[in-house]
């Protein structure tokens, strides 16, 4: 972990280069195929489920201990943990709680009517988004859990920052792959109409902010290997004020690219195929970008009250 | 000026050392030599408190008034 976090820009390079091989490789870039790959775990286990149920009777037998046993995983490890530590209580009654869910999910999908009676008629058209649902949803819950688990065990500031170090590396990789996607999308030829300038144009105005956040993150990485040192620390302050720079570089760009766009739209208005201008605004990093600059102010003003005290015997 | 430190004659006539005193009172000798040359920001109650009791003196014995008024830093 330490050396990802002190080689962070080399593994997002490698991240970066990865996804650009990966989404270049794929035929269909586009989301439905994405649904299928994440939903595809979850379709696996379903599929083999349903294929030993309706072999033979003993076959349907295996089927429920196999769904039994992954359903019930999270409660054994949940338990395993509580033994080890009792303030893991809360974790073992959600792990409880996610075996239950992933239960619901799992028998649902092999018994459609068991999530809605209108289901069974209409659920073949519309399976792939319940696999690509399921796996969001076990995926959110599993992080929910981590995250419970960080705060629970979070006791002083040295393991709340190494927490939110690693947080914040997951979602620089994250957004990182992200911004593969993104590029691909840009630099793959769709068409060569004068259209291509505007798609070009709506591509950066996502591309620009993804970018500028990636680097925000990495920033933010940085500055919390610093603060194991000290909180308010004079040293703090030439990275504290490169992240209020980069966070209202982040403000001003999402706010005006997104118009530009609108307006580059109405300009291309007779090319396009509906007559409809979307303007979307980046409102993840915008908030995002906005806080950071509040907390930033916030960091800076109790450094100088600090360093003011630090005058006083 | 605005407040003049006294505390070389205090330590004088405690025949003390600021090293002693530094000891007895819990700041480092660094902090003692920036509040004899007035360099200080502020000095806590607590700290003069102790200075006083190691002392044997009063807080005008230690700090006195010149009639100077001094500007704040910031305001510079």
């Amino acid at each position: 972990m330490k050396y990802l976090i002190r080689y962070v820009n080399l593994v997002l390079l490698l991240i970066f280069s990865l996804s650009l091989a990966l989404f270049s490789s794929l035929e269909v870039t586009s989301l439905s195929a994405i649904n299928v790959y994440v939903g595809y775990p979850v379709k696996l286990i379903v599929d083999v489920l349903r294929s030993l149920s309706l072999t033979s009777e003993l076959g349907n037998i295996l089927a429920w201990i196999l769904l039994i046993f992954i359903c019930g995983l999270p409660s054994v490890f949940g338990w395993w943990m509580y033994q080890k530590d009792h303030r893991n209580r809360v974790l073992l009654y959600l792990l409880i709680l996610f075996s239950i869910s992933l239960l619901y999910l799992y028998y649902g999908l092999l018994n459609y009517w068991f999530i809605h009676p209108m289901f069974s008629s209409m659920v073949t058209e519309y399976l792939a988004v319940l696999y690509f649902i399921t796996s969001i949803l076990i995926l959110g819950s599993i992080c929910c859990i981590w995250v419970v688990y960080i705060l629970i065990h979070a006791n002083n500031r040295k393991q709340l920052l190494s927490s939110c170090q690693l947080i914040l590396l997951i979602a620089a990789m994250v957004l990182t792959a992200s911004l593969g996607l993104s590029v691909i999308t840009l630099i793959k030829p769709s068409d060569a109409t004068p259209l291509l300038g505007l798609s070009l144009l709506l591509q950066g105005s996502k591309i620009i902010p993804e970018t500028l956040m990636i680097i925000l993150l990495i920033k933010l990485i940085q500055f919390t290997s610093l603060m194991h040192i000290d909180v308010f620390s004079v040293s703090l302050l030439p990275k504290l004020a490169s992240i209020r720079r980069l966070s209202k570089a982040i403000v001003l760009l999402a706010i005006i690219l997104p118009v530009i766009n609108g307006f580059a739209q109405l300009g291309f208005i007779h090319h396009l195929h509906d007559v409809s201008i979307v303007i979307q605004f980046p409102w993840t990093e915008l908030i995002i970008s906005f806080t950071l600059l509040f907390i930033c102010e916030l960091l800076i003003q109790g450094i100088e009250t600090s360093e003011e005290n630090k005058q006083f015997i | 000026m605005g407040i003049r430190v006294h505390l070389e004659d205090q330590l004088k006539i405690n025949q003390m050392t600021s090293k002693q005193l530094c000891e007895k009172v819990g700041i480092t000798e660094a902090n003692m030599s920036l509040l004899r040359t007035g360099q200080v920001k502020g000095i806590r109650f607590n700290t003069l408190n102790k200075i006083c009791y190691h002392l044997n003196c009063s807080v005008g014995d230690i700090l006195q008034f010149d009639g100077e008024l001094q500007e704040d830093d910031n305001e510079n």
